[in-house]
């Protein structure tokens, strides 16, 4: 079966959603040194719900696509809810059977809104830590480029 | 044949077709014969000839022992098949058999290298001067003892169409930064040039003999990783005169776990033991340990026999072929690879144009699709290429791309495979809409 389904390169190729959202509550950064791909998720709040999300990126189409087709699936979710998403859920997004050596790719965006989520929850809340920050925690330990890279202000994240 | 003689060859066209496509080769590699694929992925490994594997299982149906330990002839006779093993590697590459040094692969022998031979002899300035094309195996241990002794690692650039190392910025990395100066605090201590033989991104064959000729004179070493000319051209590490060189086994039709590090004598016997422990010593006490002659002092603990057998086997393999059909056959279908790459629109090839000698293999960057995308979608037609950094980030980042595909050729290639691969690379383009 093959990767490239036409919805894939669709969203790939001409994402509705790739823009910058200076405005945002949440800008988290990463890369895929690996393969050059690297990606910036906007997300836009109002209480606590994402009225808009949006990416700006580079990398291969299926990185692309994963990555326009999440924040279109965020929209009207709690950042809570984001924290929660899974690896399952995306691959279900993009409908396809992603390789094993592919799911990097496709994967990328995920982890990116993740840690952006979570470090959102982090300042905004600094409350004691339940199961699933402490998984954050975790997260946002193994991706020391987003450590690095995420930025306390929206023109940071932009450099 | 030697390799100058080589270099006159690779301007023809001369080799027969029926070469091309006839598969003579291709039944020898068991792998192959069994799997409707096109594998343009030698230069990452080679397939394994039937010869290699037999002689390995032959070894543990018939002489498995812990070699040097036992005295029974069983073990006397693993001992025979492993240092016979390196007489045929010596013989290889023309060196002695106490100057090589087996190890798992080229990026333990040159970490062998800078961390035995550079921690004792680089000090504080010195510097370490490695091409601009380095794979990351001799970038990255240079970096570490760089660190460690504050050495300083200065690059040879590429020339201005990134197909070639600038020769002329190579000879101005010896030269003090102020001339005028003489002697003083300026001057440049090169102690050691790192190149790489042929490029495995480019395909470009630096030119040794004159790299190692200039670091001579100003009394540098130099390493050569031939990781992508074992195999493809005949090394005579005498004539080339290098300190060091270094390759797998893996990538010249030999198993995994294997390598090789040749090095002139005098340097091995100046250099400190890298790892330590049993086979390695002479003696051990509490207050100290005295190290076993050449080359055993290199290689701690029980060594990879049966690796050993395969590469020899392997090079038997090679020998039985011959560099001449080898080279004729490689370079026959590389040139063909290069012209139908070129030929395709949106498709620019990387590295050295036709009119120069180059390795057995071609990188390529098609236009607004990721290299990952490529080779994802050259797999659905069964088509094995090499898509990404290609362990060279630093070339990359120089040549303005983040990833690149590389499609290389081995003797078990044939017209089909590029066929194939030109035919994938036009499915790539319907499915981005190209
Ligand atoms: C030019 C070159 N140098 C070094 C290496 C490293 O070889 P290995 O991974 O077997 O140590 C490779 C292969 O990946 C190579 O192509």
């Amino acid at each position: 079966m093959t990767m490239y389904a036409e919805v894939i390169l669709e969203y790939a190729q001409n994402p509705s959603n790739k823009k910058a959202l200076i405005q945002a509550e949440i800008i988290s950064h990463d890369t895929n040194p690996l393969c050059g791909d690297a990606v910036t998720i906007y997300a836009q709040l109002q209480n606590n719900v994402v009225s808009k999300c949006t990416f700006e990126g580079v990398g291969c189409a299926i990185s692309l696509a994963a990555a326009s087709m999440l924040c279109e699936h965020v929209e009207g979710r709690t950042v809570a809810e984001l924290t929660k998403l899974t690896k399952e859920q995306l691959l279900e997004l993009l409908g396809i059977e992603v390789s094993y050596a592919r799911l990097k790719c496709a994967l990328l965006s995920l982890k990116t809104l993740k840690v952006g989520a979570y470090n959102f929850l982090a300042t905004t809340n600094p409350q004691p830590r339940d199961a699933d920050s402490t998984d954050a925690q975790r997260e946002n330990e193994n991706s020391s480029t987003t450590q690095r890279t995420f930025a306390s202000t929206p023109s940071e994240a932009l450099q | 044949m030697r390799y100058h003689d080589l270099k006159k060859t690779v301007f023809s066209d001369s080799a027969p077709q029926s070469i091309m496509n006839s598969s003579s080769f291709k039944k020898d590699f068991p792998l192959l014969a069994k799997q409707n694929i096109f594998y343009l992925d030698s230069a990452a490994t080679s397939q394994k000839p039937l010869v290699v594997l037999k002689q390995m299982e032959k070894f543990y149906k018939e002489k498995n022992a812990n070699p040097h330990r036992g005295i029974y002839s069983l073990s006397e006779a693993a001992t025979k098949a492993y240092e016979n093993s390196r007489e045929v590697v010596a013989k290889f590459i023309n060196a002695k058999p106490t100057e090589i040094v087996f190890v798992k692969n080229a990026t333990e022998a040159i970490n062998l290298v800078a961390i035995s031979w550079g921690k004792k002899n680089l000090q504080k300035e010195d510097r370490i001067v490695l091409s601009e094309m380095e794979h990351h195996s001799n970038i990255v241990p240079w970096q570490q003892v760089a660190l460690e002794t504050g050495a300083i690692i200065e690059k040879i650039p590429l020339n201005t169409d990134h197909s070639a190392l600038d020769m002329a910025e190579y000879v101005r990395l010896f030269f003090p930064q102020r001339m005028s100066e003489k002697n003083s605090k300026y001057k440049k201590k090169v102690k050691i040039v790192g190149t790489i033989h042929i490029s495995n991104v480019l395909g470009t064959i630096n030119p040794i003999n004159e790299m190692t000729r200039i670091a001579h004179q100003n009394g540098a070493l130099i390493l050569v990783d031939a990781c992508q000319s074992t195999g493809h051209l005949p090394l005579d590490v005498k004539e080339l005169d290098v300190d060091f060189l270094v390759f797998s086994g893996h990538k010249m039709f030999g198993p995994s776990g294997i390598g090789v590090l040749y090095a002139k004598e005098e340097h091995l016997k100046n250099m400190p033991p890298f790892l330590t422990g049993g086979d390695m010593i002479k003696t051990v006490s509490w207050e100290k340990s005295t190290w076993a002659d050449l080359p055993h002092k290199f290689e701690a603990g029980t060594p990879p026999v049966a690796e050993a057998v395969g590469l020899a086997a392997a090079i038997e393999y090679i020998s039985s072929i011959g560099f001449s059909a080898i080279h004729s056959h490689e370079n026959d279908l590389t040139r063909m690879l290069h012209k139908e790459l070129a030929a395709i629109e949106g498709v620019i090839v990387l590295g050295p144009s036709l009119k120069t000698a180059r390795g057995a293999l071609v990188s390529f960057d098609v236009n607004n699709v990721h290299p990952h995308d490529v080779a994802s979608i050259l797999n659905e037609s069964k088509v094995c290429i090499r898509s990404g950094h290609q362990c060279a980030m630093p070339l990359h980042t120089s040549l303005n791309l983040a990833a690149s595909c590389r499609a290389s050729i081995s003797i078990y290639n044939i017209e089909e495979d590029i066929t194939a691969l030109v035919a994938g690379l036009t499915r790539v383009k319907e499915v981005f809409r190209l």
